[in-house]
């Protein structure tokens, strides 16, 4: 459970619901909202909100036509990212990381890309970063986070490793930001205080039974009672929102949003989903995204650039010049979409007046580098936005530099055992996890199996 | 699955010489660690020799896998230093390897006092089923959440977590199941024909006046072609139709299916329309039955109403807007009309023909006489499980209690206190306090009960701990094991009864084994235990695999389990998971493996020949593809499968930072795989495991990516012709084989392995947990049972049930 809503739990006065219940529905509004924030957790009003997106490609990318080759300022754009170079000055283009735990772990590279969590049979998976967020963030947004992915499993991992569910199609999304509940604000009302009369219940059983065991172990006992718990919270807060209004869309943005786009129109898919992503963002309803492009083994195919593959196919190329030539469109294909990502967040404008491109950090990227062969380590990655945040951009930013003897794209071999092998041993992508993290507000040193912060 | 101590490693599979424990393993690292990471050194502040060896503490597993790898890898001892021979590294590797994994099995095994083990979605459907007689589909998005897998379980009580979204999404389901269990308003159950007249010729009025005019005494039948879809149910036709309609359906079809020469049997796919060509499809089957015989199929759905439905056939070689064009202005004109193939022509002079002279079919088509669909039905058995549970609106207190508690026995699946359920009552208090109508109070109660811990998990012991399980934690173990649900009444008076032990447990069991609900066990443990979900991970390559379609995964996902359902229905020996003169088939896969077409649909027994390249699980298209990556074989993949469903033992993973595999270049000479993974396994650390798992998959190299024969590879890349297979090995004992017959036959020659493993997965699922060297001698126990019966699979699946293992906690 997070640090959040433990602290919010030991609070004894929240914790009995019956007395709660008995005030619902007469006098809840917004300072209902204000009293269930943890007291050390309040902010100022005035505060900036900050937002993160994280969006993954699966199977790494063609390194020969993606990787750039020199470090700092005066870098050149590769040609799968020339698509970016517009966005040159609120981007960080970022090679030579990697997570330890994805080392030889082939395709479960995205189950750890935003944990730095550690694979295998027993270990469990830990909290992705954007749930570490959305602990923050969650107290000020109707809901706490999204996690869409086209195809395949989400991004996002509880605190107890467990995958969150995610969503597929536009309506979908849409309808889960901006649908008015079903029969009105009674009606919901209604539902909630039932159900929250039946976790109350379950709560109540549970606790019974823990106090006759005193210390011992209690195994599955307590993770039930945790997840019901929050659950409960999560009908309250739920509960709480009902008396503030659903933003309301405009028209042209809820026709061009509020549809279901078949996979056989993949540009179309991904602009939609950003649009989406921006929606959320510029009314606030949430400020942490995760956004799977497709899982690593059903990655769309593109039929409209000629690519009638799936991505895991071109990805095991097997040096077949027409399949790299695809892989590397599928990459400036996907790279393009990313950037119109950052077109409209820079020319969004959040409640504030202010461009969401400066209150939003947005990292994109994969878990892995060398598709063909499996290869986890430096990791293609790009970051971008944020500089209200305080990230400073404009650089090439290359932890292989000071540990290899330079790129060197004319050695495919050599280059590829540079994207399977990590040259710099300690460069984690985990600390750049940490440094969003921190940038968002979690007060936290580490994060996954961080060694050090990156400083941007 | 279990790590066994090293000895009957060694003995079956070679995984590791004859070492018996740790002084071969602490002279390792005697002689090539502690020098540098001991009192002298500290190099990289490691110090080996104070790591903790209690392995099932695990407090420096991290440090231990660590060393792993790196000596696995090579890196350690470093290039200076002196070299261990691949038999000390194998040796070394394997015994850590089996430390690790037994510590790790030891504390995932572990039970508290009170122990909870959640309900797979498959269990938690069967579950409210039995529950209260409704169907509820988990899988559906929006619905639970899937099951973490391990090695393919779904059911492993240490990996089923629960998140807030969980209980959630249970809530959500709690809700579902009652409304449907207690809907507001019921549907009367109505019955609809449509026939080919009304599908296709709006009546067929002015079609049959021209069949009066050329005399043609046949009907007119509906001509269904591949790459176009038509309605199959809309529901206006039922009048007004609403959510109360919503139900299981029955749906009846009579068609005749056109194969044509050298082409697929007609496939029909009928579900929600997903493109021009193409549908979700919800009852997918082949039609086998001629043009002038055909045949009634009929289907149950669940439908949520109001709901409409599209007709596909489904074949590679679809009648498309580029190439066919002509053939589909034609089929769609209303001029159209078909009655037989030998009466097209006259009817049709214009129209390009969709048969050639003798009557065979150009394309797979259907033709269809009528479509009926009748629902909701109910059955009254599950009726039956709703009656008397609501209280009447002006029962007292203790009434509604007594009515909870009830609920709450069959729901908990025990003898349950009416003060357990104090905080439902006190809800449905507070509910009614706040005005809710009895009824709607009481869905509270209700709905508190089916979230509560005790539905969605067994919980097993009590706060004070004790070993072994009481009869109702039995009744529920053999009833999840072997029905995928909870206990029946007969069950359920049994352990309530004391009843459970010696001929009261064999006849319970005997019972339970005969019951048709054990088809769920089978579609369960077959699926998990072969770790089916892989097949289709990476969809095969449309270019390399052009026949392979969904109709196709479907058909070889399923043949597996249809052979182990015969297998267990005919109590056959073990021996036929590895070979067999027969398998089970439906037309598609009679038609992927070049078998004679059969003379009905669905799965059947057919036999096999020698040259047909098949028998036993080993060499079916699933097994085959699910471990390949789409594109190609993976032999080591199928080494590892093998080592682990068919050993129950899972080798060392690969050590991280291996070097890649490189393309082979344009210019470079075509080699297959296994070549490739020869060269690339040369050097002492990466052979010393791979020597023991490659033999095991490279036996299977005549089979591609998709499990189709061939005794050359494909080679994408390179100058040259495609090279020659070579599927021969060496096992580390020594044997050798030239090709995977020869493999199948070394491998019936020891069949009490087989069983053996077979006994670990079986309880591995039917307790719910890893297993542990502390459960040998509880196995050796039931391998005895085994070897008594002959090792045949309904005798082992009794003797699992029967044992004493089965009884503890």
């Amino acid at each position: 459970m997070s640090n959040y809503l433990s602290n919010y739990l030991s609070q004894s006065w929240l914790l009995d619901r019956r007395h709660a219940l008995r005030a619902l529905g007469t006098c809840i509004s917004l300072p209902f909202l204000e009293c269930m924030v943890p007291l050390r957790a309040a902010e100022s009003k005035t505060e900036t909100p900050k937002r993160s997106a994280f969006i993954y490609l699966a199977n790494g990318v063609h390194s020969l036509n993606y990787q750039i080759t020199t470090p700092g300022k005066d870098y050149q754009f590769s040609r799968s990212l020339k698509p970016l170079e517009k966005h040159r000055s609120v981007i960080t283009p970022i090679s030579g990381l990697h997570h330890p735990g994805a080392l030889s772990h082939h395709h479960n590279c995205i189950s750890v890309w935003l944990t730095g969590g550690k694979l295998g049979p027993s270990d469990k998976n830990t909290i992705s970063v954007d749930q570490a967020m959305a602990e923050v963030t969650a107290k000020h947004t109707r809901y706490s986070s999204m996690e869409i992915a086209l195809t395949g499993d989400s991004l996002g991992w509880t605190a107890d490793g467990v995958r969150l569910p995610s969503m597929r199609r536009c309506s979908e999304i849409f309808a889960s930001l901006f649908e008015e509940p079903k029969g009105g604000k009674t009606a919901q009302r209604r539902t909630l205080r039932r159900k929250g009369s039946v976790l109350d219940a379950n709560l109540a059983e549970v606790r019974r039974l823990e106090q006759t065991m005193g210390a011992a172990d209690k195994g599955r006992l307590d993770q039930y009672l945790t997840s019901v718990r929050e659950a409960e919270v999560r009908t309250r807060r739920a509960d709480a929102w009902l008396d503030t209004p659903l933003p309301t869309i405009a028209d042209d943005d809820r026709k061009r949003t509020n549809r279901d786009i078949p996979q056989t129109q993949a540009g179309d898919y991904f602009r939609t989903v950003y649009d989406l992503i921006v929606l959320a963002f510029q009314t606030d309803l949430t400020r942490v995204a995760t956004f799977s492009l497709g899982g690593e083994g059903d990655a769309f195919s593109i039929p409209e650039i000629g690519i009638t593959e799936s991505r895991h196919q071109l990805s095991h190329h097997g040096g077949d010049a027409g399949y790299m030539e695809k892989l590397t469109n599928y990459d400036t294909f996907a790279i393009e979409q990313f950037s119109y990502f950052l077109t409209r967040l820079a020319e969004t404008k959040d409640l504030n007046g202010m461009p969401l491109m400066g209150t939003t950090m947005a990292l994109f990227g994969s878990g892995m580098c060398y598709g063909h062969s499996h290869g986890n380590a430096n990791l293609p990655l790009v970051l971008a936005g944020g500089s209200d945040l305080g990230l400073k951009h404009g650089s090439h930013l290359d932890f292989n530099q000071g540990h290899f003897k330079g790129y060197q794209l004319d050695k495919p071999g050599e280059h590829y055992s540079l994207c399977s092998r990590p040259a710099n041993a300690n460069a984690h992508m985990s600390n750049l996890l940490l440094l969003m993290a921190q940038r968002m507000g979690v007060e936290t040193d580490k994060f996954g199996d961080s060694n050090k912060l990156i400083e941007l | 699955m279990l790590v066994r101590t090293l000895m009957i490693f060694a003995a079956c599979l070679g995984f590791g010489s004859a070492v018996s424990a740790a002084e071969p393993f602490e002279a390792f690292l005697e002689k090539h660690c502690i020098r540098c990471h001991g009192p002298q050194k500290e190099e990289g502040d490691i110090r080996i020799d104070k790591l903790s060896r209690d392995f099932k503490a695990g407090r420096d597993s991290h440090h231990w896998a660590e060393a792993l790898d790196k000596v696995n890898s090579g890196e350690m001892p470093p290039k200076k230093e002196p070299q261990p021979t691949q038999k000390e590294i194998s040796d070394f590797v394997t015994s850590l390897d089996a430390q690790l994994k037994e510590g790790r099995s030891a504390r995932m095994a572990a039970r508290p006092a009170v122990a909870h083990y959640r309900l797979s979605r498959k269990e938690y459907q069967n579950s409210v089923y039995d529950l209260l007689g409704v169907r509820y589909d988990p899988t559906k998005p929006g619905e639970l959440n899937e099951d973490t897998l391990w090695h393919g379980f779904e059911r492993i009580g240490s990996e089923l977590s629960l998140s807030p979204s969980h209980v959630d999404r249970y809530y959500r389901a709690a809700e579902l199941v009652l409304d449907r269990a207690f809907p507001a308003a019921s549907g009367e159950a109505r019955k609809i024909r449509k026939t080919a007249a009304e599908l296709r010729y709006n009546g067929g009025k002015t079609q049959q006046e021209a069949l009066d005019r050329f005399g043609i005494k046949r009907p007119l039948r509906y001509l269904l072609y591949p790459g176009s879809v038509h309605n199959a149910l809309s529901a206006n036709w039922f009048g007004k139709v609403g959510p109360e309609h919503s139900g299981l359906y029955k749906v009846r079809i009579q068609a005749s299916g056109i194969r044509p020469i050298g082409g697929q049997t007609a496939h029909l796919s009928i579900g929600k329309g997903t493109g021009e060509e193409t549908v979700d499809g919800l009852i997918e089957f082949d039609i086998t039955a001629p043009e002038d015989s055909p045949q009634v199929h009929e289907f149950e759905v669940f439908l949520e109403m109001p709901v409409s439905f599209d007709f596909c056939v489904v074949a590679t070689d679809v009648v498309d807007r580029r190439a066919g064009a002509a053939f589909r202005n034609a089929l769609n004109s209303g001029s159209y009309i078909f009655t037989h193939s030998s009466e097209t022509g006259l009817l049709n002079p214009n129209a390009p023909q969709m048969f050639d002279g003798k009557g065979n079919g150009l394309f797979s088509t259907v033709l269809l006489d009528w479509i009926e669909w009748e629902g909701p039905l109910e059955t009254d058995a599950e009726k039956s499980r709703r009656n008397d549970l609501l209280p009447p609106d002006d029962a007292t207190i203790e009434v509604v209690t007594e009515h909870l508690q009830r609920f709450a026995e069959r729901a908990w699946r025990r003898p349950v206190k009416q003060d357990e359920l104090s905080d439902y009552l006190q809800a449905y208090r507070l509910e009614r306090e706040a005005g809710e109508k009895p009824a709607d109070a009481y869905r509270v109660a209700m709905q508190g009960v089916l979230i509560s811990r005790h539905f969605i998990y067994l919980v097993e012991g009590d706060p004070t701990p004790r070993e072994r399980l009481n009869d109702s934690e039995l009744a529920s173990r053999l009833s999840y094991f072997l029905w995928s649900s909870m206990p029946d009444d007969g069950l359920f008076a049994a352990a309530t009864g004391g009843s459970l032990q010696g001929d009261g447990l064999k006849k319970e069991v005997d019972r339970l084994l005969a019951d048709s609900k054990t088809n769920r066990f089978i579609n369960d443990f077959v699926r998990q235990w072969l770790q089916l979900h892989r097949l289709g991970m990476f969809p095969p390559d449309k270019k390399l695999y052009p026949t392979y379609d969904a109709w196709l995964e479907t058909s070889l996902r399923a043949e597996p389990v249809e052979f182990f359902r015969e297998m267990f229905s005919k109590n056959m020996p073990v021996d036929s998971f590895i070979d067999s003169d027969w398998t089970m088939a439906n037309a598609r896969l009679c038609d992927f493996y070049g078998l004679p077409e059969p003379k009905t649909g669905g799965f059947q027994r057919v036999s096999l020949k020698p040259e047909d390249h098949r028998g036993g699980l080993l060499t079916m298209g699933a097994v085959l593809g699910l471990t390949s990556d789409g594109t190609r074989h993976r032999p080591v993949h199928r080494g590892v499968w093998v080592s682990e469903a068919i050993f129950a033992k899972t080798p060392p993973a690969p050590p991280a930072n291996v070097d890649p595999i490189e393309p082979i270049p344009p210019t470079g000479t075509k080699i297959t795989i296994r070549q490739r993974i020869e060269a690339h396994a040369k050097n002492a650390s990466c052979a010393a495991c791979h020597a023991k798992i490659d033999p095991l998959g490279l036996a299977f190299d005549q089979y591609d990516a998709v499990g189709q024969w061939r005794t050359r590879e494909l080679v994408p890349t390179g100058v040259g012709e495609n090279p020659v297979v070579d599927a021969s090995g060496v096992m580390t004992d020594g044997r050798s084989f030239n090709d995977s017959v020869q493999f199948k036959q070394l491998l019936i020659e020891d069949h009490s392995q087989i069983a053996r493993a077979f006994i670990e997965h079986l309880c591995t699922y039917a307790l719910r947990r890893v297993l542990t060297v502390d459960d040998q001698d509880d196995l050796k126990l039931i391998e005895a049972e085994a070897k008594k019966c002959e090792y045949r699979v309904k005798d082992i699946i009794r003797a699992v049930a029967m044992s004493d293992l089965i009884r503890k906690r």
